[in-house]
């Protein structure tokens, strides 16, 4: 039986959106700290060094993006009669399991980037901060999103039944 | 009580302490060499920093051993028990009918040594979160992960996923009361 994983699948231009959202801050702070340091720069190691930066941003964008590709190619949610599982991480992986009936709500939000790219996000949780933290489906299209969101959804009300 | 029905993986929980000591030591090391190019007198304050560092972490390796020694739970009919403290000493009773959730965590360093956390939490966690920087609908935080319920660290992966599934079969067995 195909998992919601491989039903639902996350988009391919999520990487792309977490790389550009996660770069504009990499790109803003080391322009900060490059300026400042440039100014005030006296000894021509430093001088040389800051000349560089431009090659290790480059450098650092990419790894974010290989690093955004795993980290979609791991990512895993499933749902079953009773639990909802979600797995995400690459160096460090969590796994969420939430069982159907402790499910409080359901909704699907976009952020200024996903609604670039066309994403949507599915968040659950329990009523607890944390499962809201972990406990969300992000990258999906929009028919997904919502195809998803009715699942769960019909588990909950089943389980209340 | 059958105490630690999973036994905690103790002495690869301090190894893992202290990779991430010489983790540590080594960023310092190299921020520490690149300072000291440009500071050539800076060696007096890199090496009393250094030795701050390491009396710190050694101190953070000593409590966390006593805390992992300290650690017991057990699985009731309808209870999770889950007890410790060095000095100040605390014991969580927890219905399972009021678990919210289980979650396996596996950090990098557990991850080479093939060990894994078990964290659940209640409702009742939610309030002491300090991991929350503004959560709304619409808005999600990125902040660190930091769990608030029982955290048993440092199992084996596979004791880990017995451990929640019996925790996940218990709480089936249960109804949720009050919808939570």
């Amino acid at each position: 039986m195909a998992t919601l994983r491989e039903k639902y699948p996350l988009q391919n231009s999520k990487p792309i959106k977490k790389t550009i959202s996660g770069g504009l801050l990499i790109i803003l702070c080391f322009l900060i700290f490059s300026i400042t340091l440039f100014a005030n720069a006296s000894v021509g190691i430093i001088r040389t060094i800051l000349y560089l930066i431009p090659l290790l941003l480059l450098l650092i964008i990419i790894c974010k993006y290989i690093f955004e590709v795993y980290y979609m190619k791991l990512y895993f949610y499933d749902m079953s009669q009773k639990n909802l599982i979600i797995r995400k991480g690459v160096f460090s992986r969590n796994e969420i399991t939430l069982p159907i009936n402790r499910l409080q709500d359901v909704y699907v939000d976009q952020d200024i980037l996903d609604r670039m790219f066309g994403l949507y996000d599915v968040h659950v949780s329990s009523a607890t901060i944390i499962s809201g933290n972990l406990s969300h489906i992000d990258g999906l299209n929009k028919k997904d999103a919502e195809e998803v969101k009715k699942l769960i959804l019909s588990g909950i009300h089943k389980e209340n039944e | 009580m059958n105490k630690n029905p999973y036994p905690i993986q103790v002495s690869q929980g301090i190894k893992i302490s202290f990779l991430n000591f010489i983790f540590t030591l080594i960023i310092y090391a190299i921020i520490g060499s690149i300072v000291l190019l440009t500071e050539p007198n800076g060696e007096i304050p890199f090496l009393i920093l250094l030795g701050i560092i390491i009396l710190i972490n050694s101190i953070a390796i000593l409590v966390n051993y006593l805390y992992l020694k300290s650690l017991g739970y057990s699985i009731e009919a309808k209870t999770f028990i889950f007890k410790g403290g060095i000095i100040s000493r605390f014991e969580k009773d927890l219905p399972i009918s009021k678990i919210q959730h289980v979650i396996l965590y596996e950090s990098l360093w557990q991850r080479l040594f093939g060990l894994a956390s078990v964290s659940f939490e209640t409702a009742r966690e939610s309030g002491y979160a300090q991991n929350n920087s503004g959560y709304s609908y619409g808005w999600t935080s990125n902040s660190k992960i930091k769990p608030t319920g029982p955290l048993i660290q440092h199992l084996k992966r596979a004791d880990a996923l017995k451990l929640r599934e019996s925790i996940l079969n218990a709480m089936s067995k249960s109804k949720s009361v009050a919808g939570i």
